[in-house]
């Protein structure tokens, strides 16, 4: 070959890498350790970044997702290293799923979600676009957070980030917990993990749930943004504003869909629907009284239509009054109450087995007395 | 005064031992190394539902501290060592407070006058090797804490002061210290509406002053503080603040009753920084850019860094630490990383 037919070829190369780099998209998937792929089973290739590559090259999309999850980090470490991660990935979009350390580390959902906010503005800065997401449920054995309750706070706080900015939307939270044995099928199961890491399936949900957005599927239901009152607050007003507000990422909210829901029974909640955001409002006109649970039932205009009822808060009413022996307080004395005492049973003051609020009496000892409270109330109701 | 310091839910697992001393064990954990905090003199670690403790000299106690426990505070008395950690039982996260001695381990009374869902952070107040009393935030969710404090006598605890109501948000990562003239002095992060500041609070005259900011209004999350008293009845605070879209580590001195303006440590992306008094007061941190572990020297009347070493963040881990006056040894033990590194003088 002359210099002249290599000059050629080489110009050639140049611009045939050129015209391939300008049809690929890059995602930078930009996380922690579960963006990283932390206890995935698949060990070859883990976290949902390659998986999710696969199924974008499979939809015929020419896509290539850079992998930029950091196990152990925090939304205060992400604000910076994602300016290298900007710098090094030439992305055409972000996708940022944070914040699961967050909580450990005594960091505000506020603080959180303005972080994440913090990362999407230098993204956009560069010229991307951000898909924000949920993060995943913790563990039921996780140290912190067992319950979910501070997740699904803070995953509010992430709707309503990506709502108010216009931005795209993966929801693994949601997807998540309508998994049937969530925990079992879909999460790392071995020792080490006190947090809570999917598997290999797991991990594939994940990529499917990115999959869905990019590629335009809308299968997730109406989400919450925001909810009043929040998840387990006491001394409630009792003729306190409840207001459920509902986005969907994917289609308009079917406005017939919606149901707000008190202890189980349909409340005659005032709706207000404009496209995808929707705000169920009630106040009761006699006041409430006791412990309720709130949910809502929506669905959207997909088609298939997604469609969900969800719990979103229990709240305890001011002025509530609670049978002595009413010890998990749902009003009424009953056979649970009796498994919960029998569970500290012999308990003294000091000792392990030892919990105050089951010493009915406050003797300091969890005994037959407190035992012949219980059951002199056994079978009654409060509210 | 002994023990004026902050016990923080550490982050962090270092193990600061005299030069000299005998070599100690080096716990390196995995994901999450919130279970294990760490003094002067004595160091600890939660796995499942126990605690151990480790002293300097070789001493070992483990405790059952019960379901989930993850611990918050460590500190040491006349009476032996205080463990202070939060279990999960019957639905709630409860605090408890666990004292080790020679003759057995004694749970303290539960928190007073607490029903609440949640209790969070109890950071033990600690004078002269006594303990005098327990800060801590309750409440029904993680966004409406109250932060909270009572005495304890001895044998009980009294009733408890509600020194901060929750106003617009998330009140968090309180900590606490006793000042070398006996009054106590507590700090958190608060949303303020707009982003969370950091606010002090002290008892005088036997009463809690109002919450008050450390620095005017940022309008940017400030975050993670971390108190230590000093010498001269002045206290240090370092926290994060996010600055020009980085967090930098920053350090301010109380004076009485107002905080100097803060003093900004070298590094973005500042996290988990914890002080420590060690023949004067340092402040352990970690930066993304540069990947590093710091530890600064600080002076005690103001706060200003006087001297550093860095060592490159080269695990995830915390690394166990020993330093001296000259030079500070960082190890991860389980990768058999062992470096010194000398003390480098601010210019």
């Amino acid at each position: 070959m002359n210099r002249r037919a290599l000059l050629l070829f080489t110009i050639g190369l140049v611009l045939f890498g050129t015209i391939a780099r300008a049809q690929n998209t890059v995602y930078l998937a930009f996380g922690d350790s579960i963006t990283e792929g932390d206890f995935d089973t698949n060990t070859s290739q883990p976290g949902y970044p390659p998986k999710l590559q696969k199924l974008l090259v499979n939809a015929g999309m020419d896509a290539s997702v850079e992998n930029y999850g950091l196990g152990g980090e925090q939304t205060t470490d992400g604000v910076t290293r994602i300016d290298t991660a900007l710098a090094l990935a030439h992305a055409d979009i972000l996708l940022l799923m944070e914040g699961t350390n967050d909580i450990y580390h005594g960091l505000s959902i506020e603080t959180t979600v303005q972080d994440l906010d913090t990362m999407a503005n230098k993204a956009s800065d560069q010229g991307l676009s951000t898909v924000h997401a949920t993060i995943i449920p913790f563990r039921p054995d996780a140290r912190v957070n067992s319950d979910n309750v501070l997740t699904g706070d803070l995953n509010m706080g992430i709707r309503s980030l990506a709502l108010a900015r216009g931005r795209e939307l993966a929801d693994p939270f949601e997807v998540f917990l309508e998994q049937e044995n969530l925990f079992e099928t879909y999460y790392y199961s071995g020792a080490g993990d006190v947090v809570g890491h999917p598997n290999d399936d797991g991990y594939q949900l994940l990529a499917q749930i990115f999959a869905d957005v990019l590629l335009d599927v809308d299968s997730v239901p109406p989400v919450p943004v925001s909810v009043t009152p929040a998840d387990g607050l006491q001394n409630v007003p009792p003729k306190v504003a409840i207001s459920v507000k509902l986005a969907d990422f994917g289609n308009d909210i079917d406005s017939s869909s919606l149901q707000l829901l008190l202890n189980g029974e349909a409340v005659a909640a005032k709706r207000f629907t404009d496209g995808n955001v929707a705000t169920l409002q009630y106040t009761d006109p006699d006041g409430l009284l006791g412990v309720y649970k709130l949910s809502y039932t929506a669905g959207d205009l997909a088609s298939p239509a997604n469609s969900v009822t969800r719990r979103v808060s229990t709240f305890t009413i001011a002025g509530t009054t609670f049978l002595q022996g009413d010890l998990d307080f749902n009003g009424r004395v009953d056979g649970y109450d009796l498994v919960l005492l029998g569970s500290r049973f012999g308990g003294h003051n000091g000792d392990g087995l030892y919990y105050i609020g089951f010493d009915i009496n406050g003797d300091g000892v969890i005994d037959g007395e407190d035992l012949a409270i219980l059951a002199n109330n056994f079978g009654k109701s409060t509210f | 005064m002994r023990w004026g310091r902050p016990i923080r839910p550490a982050v962090v697992f270092c193990l600061l031992l005299a030069v000299g001393s005998s070599p100690s064990p080096a716990y390196v954990g995995g994901h999450h190394l919130e279970a294990a905090v760490s003094l002067d003199q004595l160091s600890a670690q939660a796995i499942g539902d126990q605690v151990t403790v480790r002293a300097v000299d070789g001493q070992r106690a483990v405790m059952e501290v019960g379901a989930g426990a993850r611990l918050q505070g460590l500190a040491e008395l006349h009476q032996g060592w205080l463990v202070a950690a939060t279990i999960h039982t019957e639905g709630r996260q409860r605090a408890r407070l666990i004292l080790h001695r020679a003759e057995g381990d004694f749970t303290l009374p539960a928190l007073p006058d607490s029903e609440a869902q949640i209790e969070d952070r109890p950071m033990p107040l600690v004078e002269d090797g006594e303990l005098q009393g327990v800060a801590w935030l309750e409440g029904p969710t993680y966004r409406n804490l109250s932060v909270r404090v009572a005495d304890w006598d001895g044998t009980r605890w009294s009733l408890p002061e509600t020194v901060s109501l929750p106003l617009h948000g998330s009140q968090m990562a309180l900590s606490a210290v006793v000042l070398a003239d006996g009054t106590p002095l507590i700090a958190w992060s608060r949303f303020d509406g707009h982003d969370d500041e950091i606010v002090w609070s002290q008892r005088v005259g036997g009463r809690w002053t109002p919450p008050a900011p450390v620095q005017p209004d940022n309008a940017q999350p400030d975050v993670t503080p971390t108190l230590l008293a000093t010498p001269d009845g002045g206290a240090l605070i370092a926290w994060l603040s996010l600055i020009d879209g980085n967090y930098r580590a920053l350090v301010s001195c109380f004076h009485g009753a107002s905080w100097t303006a803060p003093k900004m440590l070298p590094g973005l992306g500042a996290g988990d920084p914890l002080l420590l008094d060690r023949q004067g007061p340092v402040l352990l941190y970690h930066t993304v850019e540069p990947s590093s572990w710091v530890l600064a020297r600080l002076r005690s009347t103001d706060g200003a860094p006087v001297a550093y070493a860095r060592q490159p963040r080269v695990l995830r881990q915390e690394p166990a630490l020993e330093f001296s006056a000259t030079t500070v040894r960082f190890r991860w033990a389980d990768a058999g990383v062992d470096v010194s590194t000398p003390w480098k003088g601010v210019r």
